[in-house]
């Protein structure tokens, strides 16, 4: 989703189906839905199946805020190791904002 | 609530050696639970008592609620042992080996046999002793599966297992917990199947279970810090049985903890100046819980 490829109303494939295709525990993929339903990005709808809320509302913002904000901290100290200057990272992360909103190259 | 396999307090001695040292174990329906252990940690020997092979010489094991005594031919109806060094009819071809487990399971399914035989493309005219490692193996699962088991037992199932059919295998196996509710437990050295399939898992060293639990409780109940101590390690944690290992280069630390709730906080409020959490895989977990107990192999230098 954070990478566009799904669409609100999209439908996902069942917690058998996704277990199944990871080869992971049908427990953890489960937990995963829930944990996801609860925070408002998906929705379960009974009988039919679970899809892409049509109002994705990321939860816990405030979390994620700073750990936004420690790597961002961890790789200014990498930029620091490797000798930039402010202004080289700043232009640095400017292009790869320009690159996202263009569509060029992959949002990783 | 009954237990699908329920070991309590169980203990097997071969001649002065104690195999299994009161060991417990409970296996929910539907539940994979994984064993892993040391070489010669006695995972085998635990695995063979819950099947019935062996007779503990002290505590019990019970299946689906019910004693397991020397008789258990009904219960085991119900219990599939997939293991590499399980006696096959050598001479027999696929075909026969399978009309012969048909002939011993009630609930043999011939059409669940063929389906599976299939998918897995084991031939069913080539004889078992013409047949690799892996293929046998493969055999064994099918042959398990078309039992419709309420309780599979396998000891290391990837043995001789390409990637591609060990995906297959693995794939069967979570269908079989997910769809049917069958019991797995599984002794394995392969870490990172353990970290994908299992909900429970198990730490065996020398006979006894030294952690064991919830994958995703056990996992979040030991962490890894990068630390920088000024004033070195404080007393508290030396000697602790939180403590699981420990390594340093002047203040930078590194360490690995258990069972401690806000470690990172603790460490602030002894002078902490900075605190990373490293993350680290089930193998690595498993490494620094062995360390503990004792379990460490250095490398050698061969000239």
């Amino acid at each position: 989703m954070a990478k566009g490829l799904l669409a609100p109303g999209d439908k996902l494939p069942s917690v058998r189906e996704l277990s199944m295709d990871l080869t992971l525990n049908h427990n953890t993929v489960a937990k995963a839905y829930q944990e996801l339903e609860r925070e408002g990005v998906i929705e379960v709808l009974r009988g039919r199946g679970t899809f892409v809320a049509e109002h994705p509302s990321p939860g816990n913002l405030q979390q994620r805020y700073e750990q936004l904000r420690r790597d961002l901290r961890r790789l200014a100290v990498e930029a620091l190791h490797l000798q930039l200057t402010d202004p080289q990272v700043l232009e640095m992360l400017r292009d790869i904002l320009a690159d996202i909103h263009s569509g060029k190259g992959d949002a990783v | 609530m009954t237990f699908s396999v329920e070991a309590v307090d169980v203990t097997k001695r071969f001649g002065a050696s104690v195999a299994v040292d009161g060991v417990s174990v409970q296996v929910q329906e539907g539940s994979i639970y994984g064993l892993v252990g040391a070489n010669g940690a006695g995972k085998t020997t635990l695995l063979r008592l819950v099947i019935g092979m062996l007779q503990p010489d002290g505590g019990e094991v019970r299946l689906f609620g019910e004693r397991l005594p020397r008789d258990a031919a009904a219960l085991r109806q119900q219990v599939q042992y997939v293991a590499p060094d399980m006696e096959l009819f050598r001479t027999f071809t696929v075909q026969e080996m399978l009309r012969y487990t048909g002939l011993l399971y009630e609930h043999f399914d011939a059409e669940r046999c063929d389906r599976l035989l299939d998918v897995l493309q084991v031939s069913r005219t080539r004889r078992v002793r013409h047949l690799s490692t892996g293929m046998k193996m493969q055999m064994r699962l099918a042959m398990a599966l078309s039992t419709r088991p309420q309780l599979l037992v396998l000891d290391e199932p990837a043995t001789g297992l390409d990637p591609v059919v060990k995906r297959q295998f693995l794939q069967l196996i979570l269908q079989e917990a997910a769809g049917y509710g069958t019991a797995v437990i599984m002794a394995t050295h392969q870490l990172e199947d353990v970290e994908r399939l299992v909900d429970h898992v198990a730490f065996m060293y020398q006979g006894r279970i030294v952690k064991a639990g919830d994958l995703e409780a056990l996992r979040g109940s030991i962490c890894k810090l990068q630390v920088v101590l000024p004033q070195g390690l404080p007393s508290w944690l030396e000697d602790s049985p939180h403590l699981l290992h420990t390594h340093h280069s002047g203040q930078l630390y590194t360490l690995v903890l258990q069972d401690i709730a806000d470690a990172a906080a603790r460490l602030r409020e002894v002078g902490a100046t900075y605190v990373e959490t490293v993350s680290m895989d089930l193998d690595e977990v498993f490494q620094y819980v062995m360390e503990k107990e004792g379990y460490v192999r250095n490398g050698i230098l061969l000239s």
